[in-house]
Parts: structure tokens; sequence; C-alpha cells
């Protein structure tokens, strides 16, 4: 059997242990943590639901016409709400102003109408195809009026990003 | 030198540990919808990716009557000098306790919802002296002196229905479980752990506040209906998976 001075020594011990792990402190960021609530440009509000849309380049995806679509969800209502990101409509537009759909990729067929939780928060990074090069791509604009009947009410204006690129990055607010 | 080594040891344990339950888990190969291993598209925020249910730690005091009920006496698991003694020579209405519960709902339908608890409670209760024969010799015997001599184990499952009013919800359930408690007496020829146990048939009341929409701090209060001398008070924190389980209010 420890001693007192050696059981106050084995607590002592677990708890730096604590200290020593990886991923007490510093645990690697997940999606949770991203958000894309910081820049109004790409924020709208849509009744209850307000949604926040960044883009970003993957090098690990397998396509090569492919970008990043972090949406962030947020409730700020205290009843769920619905929320329906199948029905987001996204198009590219390249240098000369030619449009053209951009896909969700969803080998699962599980981007479907959910409802969002009441007060809840939540983010999804999804990958896009632009069906052509990425770097004539210029700027990627999501309506956002098809995802929910309050959306639809809302009639907001749709949310225009630059493409990222290493020379261009950003958000265009001349639609809103 | 000793401190060192235990320190070393932690560590080692502890980052042990972590790594079996990282091999045992889910990995994590992508964040990104399509690619991802353990997660689906909606998790953590969507409704229907979130399970109707709630986890609770309680501390209720409880009362236990013993009065009714023969209770076992022995020293150890084996004893072949236990003997048996009705719970009305205990001289006590109601034994005291105060302890934790476990508890886990689901919600099965709309406002109505099952679980599971189990828990213990500690006390300190006094009890008369009483005698009684230890093999074939008569003893007599006295209620330990010790800070805890009274354990009661409770467990069993529940039933019930929350009414949502906003920031407030109020509860009506029924416990159907049962309590056994463990009292040490002492004696010359030492310490005997005797028990003895009831059903618990238990109309409960709770009022629920939710300072956030996943958690609540609850006051509840019960009486078992077999034996209304057993009651029971206490406070609840509840984790609900789902905001507000569901429904903010009637309204």
């Amino acid at each position: 059997m420890l001693d007192a001075m050696h059981r106050r020594l084995l607590i002592v011990a677990t708890l730096l242990s604590c200290g020593c792990s990886p991923t007490f402190w510093g645990r690697p960021p997940t999606r949770w943590d991203r958000t894309a609530f910081e820049r109004d440009q790409a924020v709208r509000v849509l009744g209850c639901a307000e949604l926040g849309f960044s883009l970003d380049r993957e090098t690990s995806l397998t396509s090569d016409s492919s970008f990043l679509l972090d949406v962030s969800l947020r409730n700020h209502c205290v009843r769920e709400t619905a929320v329906n990101l199948s029905a987001l409509r996204i198009t590219g537009r390249d240098e000369s102003g030619a449009e053209r759909p951009v896909e969700i990729y969803d080998p699962r067929n599980e981007v479907r109408p959910y409802q969002l939780d009441a007060l809840a928060e939540g983010t999804e990074r999804m990958r896009i195809d632009v069906g052509g090069s990425l770097n004539a791509t210029r700027v990627i604009c999501i309506d956002v009026t098809r995802i929910s009947p309050e959306a639809n009410q809302a009639a907001a204006a749709p949310v225009c990003l630059y493409a990222p690129s290493p020379d261009l990055v950003g958000v265009i607010d001349e639609d809103r | 030198m000793k401190r060192v080594v235990l320190i070393v040891s932690a560590c080692c344990a502890t980052l042990a540990f972590e790594s079996l339950a990282q091999a045992k888990g889910c990995v994590e190969v992508s964040d990104i919808v399509g690619y991802e291993k353990c997660h689906r598209f909606g998790d953590g925020w969507a409704v229907e990716r979130r399970w109707p249910i709630g986890l609770a730690l309680t501390f209720p005091y409880q009362t236990f009557d013993p009065n009714g009920l023969d209770f076992s006496f022995q020293q150890g698991k084996n004893d072949p000098n236990k003997f048996s003694l009705p719970g009305d020579k205990l001289g006590s209405t109601a034994f005291g306790t105060a302890g934790f519960n476990i508890r886990m709902e689901g919600f099965i339908w709309s406002w109505i919802y099952i679980g599971v608890e189990w828990g213990l409670g500690f006390g300190h209760n006094q009890i008369s002296d009483f005698s009684a024969m230890v093999g074939n010799t008569p003893q007599n015997f006295t209620g330990s002196d010790a800070a805890v001599n009274t354990v009661l184990f409770h467990g069993g499952g529940f039933a019930g229905l929350r009414i949502p009013l906003g920031r407030v919800s109020l509860r009506l359930e029924g416990f159907a479980g049962g309590n056994m408690a463990s009292i040490n007496a002492h004696s010359t020829v030492g310490d005997y752990s005797g028990s003895g146990g009831r059903g618990a048939l238990m109309p409960r009341a709770a009022v629920d506040l939710w300072p956030s929409p996943n958690v609540t701090f609850s006051v509840y209060g019960g009486v078992n209906a077999i034996d209304t001398r057993e009651r029971t008070l206490g406070l609840m924190l509840e984790y609900h998976v789902r905001s507000f389980d569901g429904a903010f209010a009637l309204w």
C-alpha cells in the first residue's frame, strides 16, 4: 500500500501527466472550430437561420477542378428551422463573365434537408466541382433563396466569393 | 528519484490510455463531406443527427425505512454466523442518506421519455442497541459510530412527461426499481454489516431550468408509494443532446 506522501505524489503526477498529453491542452483543430461569420459580406440571415460562406483550395483532393466551400450555420431562434443545403445554387464565373454550374460533391447522397436545431451552430466543409480549370474560375456565386421557405421569403442576394488563388482572395459585396 | 519515476509512469500511463482509446474508436481522416469516415453531414447541428437523449447526474437526499424488512447481518461474504434481524428492532423510522445517481433518458415520443438510473447514498444513522445469536452465542450490538455507517444502493427505470414552458420545464415521472440499505453494527466479536431492501414505485416531480439549450439544472422530489416514509429530494444537472429536448414551449 502507498503511504500518504506517495498517494499525494501520485495525484500530483497524474495531474501533471495531463500536461504531458499532446491532446489535453492543444487539441488539433476540428471542423467545428471553423466559422465564416467574421465577414459580413459572406453571411446571409434567412429568418431564423444564418449562413456564412468561405472558399478555400485544398491540394490534397483528388480532383483538380474543385474548391472547398465552408458553410457555417447558426440558428438564433429557440425552435428548430429547416435548412436544405442541397438546394444551394452555385455558379462559377470566368474572366469573361460566362457562368457555369458548380456541383456539390456528394457521393453518399448525404447532403439532405435537415432541421437546424434550436440555438445550434455547425459547420460543413464541402467540395464543389467547377467543371473546368480552377484558375479560369474567378468568382463563385451562391444563391441561398431555395434552402428554406424563410430564405425564399427573405429573397437574399447571392453570396459571391472570389475564387481563392495566390493573388486574389476575398469576398465580393457588389451583389448584396 | 521516486518522484521522477512516478511522474514518468503517470505520463506513460496517460499516453497509453489515450492511444488505446484512439485505437478502439474511429479515427477521422478528413473533414470534407464525402471523405469523412467517422462523421456525416449534419452531425452536430441537425436535429435528425442528434440522439433524443439526456445524461444526468443527480444529488439526492433519500430516506429508507428499515421497518417491516429483515436485515441480514454478516461479517464477510460467506460468514457461517450470519443472522437475520427484523428491521423494526433497529429503532429507526428512516435512514437518511445523501449521495449521487447517474441517469440516462431517451425521448420515445414527443414529450414522453423513458430511462434508467443507478446510484449510491451515504449517511450516518443511529440505531438501537440489539442482541442477536451469533452462532450459538448471544451478542450485544450497538450502532457503528463511523462517519458513514449507512450505504444505500438505488436503481431502476422510469418513464415520464416533460412539459416545456420556455426556459423552465416541468416533469412528472414514475420510477420503478428498488433500494437496498446496508448499515454497520458493532459488537465484541467485531463489526457486522446488515442489509435489507425494498421495491420502489415512486411518483416524482421536477422543475427544470435551462441556462443553455442543452443543459438543465433541476430540483426534484418523490415519495415511494410502497412505503411513504421513503422519500427523495434532490438536485439534478443534465446534458441534453437535442436543444430543449426538441420542444421549447407549449405555445
